[in-house]
């Protein structure tokens, strides 16, 4: 496990010191913030419509917030650019190694290709988890400037955790499958562009099947990328949820361990 | 130390390591010749467990390649073909992250750095990023990196490709005090190299093991009645284009000379040289004449060795009058001699004098 935590420190060391890393952080972060403003101001215009002299408008307050309004509708928008900017994470990670032939110091260490796939991974998603952290900091902001009606803090922490969670799955998922097409190919552009094709077309699965119903619809949706980040996002775990993203994950380092072995025999 | 046994690989249809089997013992430095695409950085490869081979063992250090790659890897120092460098980092955290590929100690870690960068002489850019170092640079830092945690063994693929003079003699020099505790495999094109840093010398072409011997084996059955230092290569040159010569034009001539020399060293062998001796009073015009009849005079004189070669009697600068008929009586002997040609072409000669 040194040995990958060798490598999981070389690839942070090249994410910090190469623009990579601080590109994703602001495509993040800026389109976060478009988002964020976006929806505080949808939010803010539908509240000050809302007449709560009448019966109908108060219940409406009553159901409104902030977690549910702001957040979940900024994480969902997240969603997509985490999908985005995975594979610009992943695509170095091993076919750069092949093209520079310096793979092959990493196949001739003492070192298994499974801790080289681990420590790889770990090291693109701790730049996701950076990444998806600058995003945690828009609704704490809010607490900032906003309280909950009966004195507490102005958005449910609770369902925050949650759709972060779910963000953080997604991302594991989106970086394990950027990983394994970047151990294909030796190009870089390659594997960036094919793993951004699958994750969107995962991500968008449903839009295909809008039209038809029955068990292609059911297909559509449990293949879905963004049907299963709605539960984080209205704050439930479920465990098909869960399990949906760990089996990605699974499969693709599983995957990419048995690429780079098959193709020392080709 | 490394015993291969019947090695081959093969890609597709395309064989490129063909039943090659050698053992080298600990502490050797060997020599890995052979011309473009004979295998020898694919021999290099298997043995360092970067790629399997189709067929046959290969064993470093006591453990099978494949059966236990981490053991052998564990004890290897690989420099492949390009050296495994990454450009956007720094010389001494390219070392460092080496260092803990190859499970290094952490307190260790930085002496043993210091340690490599020192015998591979990148001690003064250590803080340089690796992308902006010249290639010779590159190549030393790749050396460090094989050099890192004292292997056992040492793989080189062309270790001194893309140095200058000078470095090529420091990595040579380098080379030189590794052996005895630690066995050299390097593979390389220049001869002047294999000549002066190994024992032995491995030629292998279109995959085949050709010849496996020292340097003074070498020379005793390919070249043999030739004296040679090992200051000079062009023998090694020459043993070097016998053993993988593929062109016909080259094949017959390699063939014509061992029938050639045995007549010449049976018949007679001069004590001294010819071109010695025709070289040391320095006559202007009966020097090319003296050396004409040099070879002839054995199958002249049936087989008697004159102990002195008759030219440097007659070589004396003030007896111009020999000289025409040395020159009348040279061209008659090849036909006495039933069409053998002279062993050597007087050019060779005069280089490896």
């Amino acid at each position: 496990m040194r040995s990958a935590l060798a490598i999981a420190k070389k690839e942070l060391n090249v994410y910090f010191t190469t623009p990579i890393a601080y590109v994703a952080f602001m495509v993040t972060a800026f389109f976060a913030a478009q988002f964020f403003t976006g929806s505080v101001e949808a939010y803010r215009a539908f509240a000050s419509r809302v007449s709560p002299y009448e019966a109908q408008g108060q219940q409406m307050l009553e159901h409104l917030n902030l977690t549910d309004v702001v957040v979940s509708r900024l994480f969902a928008s997240v969603g997509v650019f985490i999908v985005i900017t995975a594979p610009f994470l992943s695509m170095r990670l091993i076919a750069e190694e092949k093209r520079a032939r310096t793979f092959e110091l990493l196949l001739t260490a003492p070192v298994r290709p499974l801790e080289i796939v681990l420590g790889k991974y770990v090291a693109a998603l701790a730049v996701l988890a950076v990444t998806i952290g600058i995003v945690a900091l828009f609704p704490a902001s809010l607490t900032l400037v906003a309280r909950g009606a009966s004195g507490g803090s102005a958005i449910e922490w609770q369902t925050v955790a949650t759709g972060l969670l779910g963000l953080f799955l997604l991302g594991a998922m989106s970086t394990a499958i950027g990983l394994f097409v970047s151990a294909l190919t030796e190009s870089v552009i390659v594997a960036a562009l094919v793993s951004l094709i699958v994750l969107l077309g995962l991500w968008v699965v449903t839009v295909f099947t809008v039209a038809s119903e029955g068990p292609m619809r059911d297909l559509a949706q449990s293949v879905s990328s963004s049907e299963h980040l709605m539960p984080f996002l209205q704050g439930r775990i479920e465990l098909k949820d869960v399990l949906y993203y760990l089996s990605f994950v699974v499969l693709g380092l599983w995957l990419t361990d048995r690429a780079i072995e098959a193709q020392r025999w080709a | 130390m490394i015993e291969v046994q019947n090695l081959t690989k093969r890609y597709r249809d395309r064989l490129v390591v063909n039943d090659l089997s050698f053992t080298v013992q600990r502490g050797e430095i060997i020599g890995f010749l052979g011309p473009n695409g004979a295998g020898k950085t694919t021999t290099m490869r298997i043995l360092t467990g970067y790629i399997p081979a189709t067929s046959g063992t290969a064993k470093v250090a006591g453990f099978d390649v494949f059966e236990q790659p981490l053991e052998v890897k564990r004890r290897t120092g690989y420099l492949p073909e390009t050296p495994p460098v990454y450009v956007d980092m720094t010389v001494r955290a390219y070392l460092i992250f080496c260092a803990g590929l190859k499970r290094l100690p952490r307190s260790e870690a930085k002496r043993e750095v210091e340690r490599v960068a020192n015998l591979a002489r990148v001690e003064d850019v250590m803080g340089r990023v690796i992308g902006n170092l010249s290639k010779g640079y590159r190549q030393r830092v790749g050396l460090a990196q094989a050099l890192l945690g004292d292997p056992e063994v040492l793989i080189l693929d062309e270790p001194t490709v893309g140095l200058d003079p000078l470095q090529i003699r420091e990595v040579r020099e380098l080379v030189k005090t590794l052996a005895g505790q630690h066995t050299v495999v390097l593979s390389t094109h220049i001869l002047s190299e294999v000549a002066m840093t190994c024992q032995k010398v491995l030629v292998i072409h279109e995959g085949r093991l050709v010849d496996f011997d020292t340097l003074d084996g070498l020379i005793a059955k390919h070249l043999p009645g030739r004296r040679v230092t090992l200051d000079d290569i062009a023998f090694l040159e020459e043993i070097y284009g016998k053993l993988v010569a593929p062109a016909p034009a080259a094949a017959p001539s390699a063939q014509d000379r061992p029938p050639a020399s045995p007549t010449f060293t049976s018949g007679a062998p001069p004590p001294i040289p010819p071109h010695v001796a025709g070289s040391a009073p320095e006559p202007p015009a009966p020097a090319p004449s003296a050396q004409n009849r040099a070879p002839a005079s054995p199958s002249l004189t049936s087989g008697a060795p004159p102990p002195i070669p008759p030219h440097v009697a007659g070589s004396a600068p003030e007896h111009p009058a020999p000289a025409p008929s040395a020159q009348t009586r040279a061209p008659a002997s090849p036909s006495l001699t039933s069409g053998a040609p002279p062993p050597t072409p007087p050019s060779k000669k005069e280089t490896a004098s």
